[in-house]
Parts: C-alpha cells; structure tokens; sequence
C-alpha cells in the first residue's frame, strides 16, 4: 500500500502511537510505502519545535526518513505546484492541504493519512481516500 | 548535563549540491566525487532507484541495517507529545491563512 503522510501522521509518530508505529515498521518490509510532502516537513518542523522537541532531534528523525528505503520525501515541482493552486481553488482547500492532496494524487498514493474534515470534498469526488484512527 | 550517547550511523547534515552529470552508452551516470567523498560512498555500495509517477528518480543508499529499526527506537527514547493537541492547532493555523 502506498501512503501519503499529512502532519497528522507525523504527530502520531511522536505521540508513538501503536497503529502509526505498525505501519513505520512495515515500510521496513516494502509491505507498505509512505511518501512525505516536503511541505509536511516545514509544518512538522515547525510545530515540533513549538513542542518543545530540538532542532537536532528532528533533524535525526528526519535523517532516518531520508534513509529509508520506503519511505520518500517529496521535493514540490512546478507542475506539482501548478496543480495545487488549481486544487486549492476548485475545492476550497489552503494551500497546505491543497499541497499535501496533491501530492498524493500526483503520486498514485492509495491513502492519505489525516484527520482533516477539509477534505472532505475530495474524498466524496473520490479523489482520494483519507484515513485516520 | 550528560550529553545523550547517540547510537547514529549516518552523517547528520548533509551539503545540498546540485551537479550535472551525462548518461553513458549503457545507462551508467556517474556520481559526482564531492557528493561521494561527503557520504562516503564506495565501490560496491548498494543503492535503490526509485521512479516516481510525477518522473523523479531517486537514489538512496542502501543500507545493510534497516534505518526504520533504529528510527523506531529513537521515536520511543523521547516522551510522547499529544498529537490530538497539536494537530488541532495546525488546523486552527492552516484556517486562518486560508480565509
């Protein structure tokens, strides 16, 4: 299964919740892959660093993503970038979400890990499946 | 303070570089030497070549053990934050900038 990991996911990850751990472990296997909007790392980053976490610790959390083989940090490009500002507009999503939807479509990822109502809309046009627990 | 003994094989930050390299007869590139020399790369190492839909192609090294071990354990060496908490307030600031 390939996955696209919204903030949310990345939260998860610090809060060691169970299921967003199982699924960690599973990219070590190639069962699953998680691709990460490089926008998702600027907001995480951010909101880490508001919580207290240090810039070095997040800076080896993300060393480890980068290294993993199934798990891949996605740079934005202009087409990518073209097609959010389309998204945001015909679904009325920030530009954050936009990014990050976009991103998973653009990437044929079977879900987006979120929990974010916005998406809603997206969700029902069946643009993409969202999933949160 | 005790400094917290890292168990962390791989260089922490490394030099973004952007090179130019051409593609050989048959496929082969070669990888510039500063970004061999910085990670360390040697005859005989493994990468993974990764294709994406959006037509990046990406390499990573391969490692003999895998990072998400490591990875997995540095995540339970620190106390957990409330990701509830936290994710509603990117939400809040995710609305805001977008009215």
């Amino acid at each position: 299964m390939l996955y696209c990991a919204d903030t949310w996911f990345i939260l998860k990850l610090f809060e060691q919740d169970a299921k967003a751990l199982e699924l960690l472990q599973n990219t070590k296997y190639g069962k699953d892959r998680i691709i990460i909007p490089l926008v998702v790392f600027t907001e995480g980053t951010k909101k880490l660093l508001q919580w207290g976490i240090s810039q070095e610790r997040i800076n080896t959390f993300f060393d480890y993503i980068e290294a993993s083989p199934h798990i891949i940090l996605v740079f934005p490009n202009k087409d990518l970038a073209t097609r959010t500002a389309h998204i945001s507009l015909t679904f009325s999503l920030s530009i954050m979400d936009a990014f990050v939807a976009t991103t998973a479509i653009m990437n044929n990822c079977e879900i987006l890990l979120t929990k974010d109502s916005d998406y809603d809309l997206l969700k029902k046009k069946k643009y993409v499946k969202v999933q949160s627990w | 303070m005790n400094k917290e003994k890292k168990e962390y094989p791989f260089p922490k930050v490394h030099t973004f570089m952007v090179k130019e390299v051409c593609m050989a007869k048959k496929g082969q590139i070669t990888i510039p030497k500063a970004i061999r020399d910085e990670d360390g790369m040697q005859e005989g190492d493994l990468f993974t070549v990764t294709h994406t839909p959006t037509g990046d192609i990406v390499f990573k090294v391969k490692k003999q053990q895998d990072p998400v071990d490591h990875l997995i354990k540095f995540l339970k060496s620190m106390p957990p934050i409330d990701a509830d908490k936290a994710w509603q307030e990117i939400l809040k600031e995710r609305r805001k900038e977008h009215r």
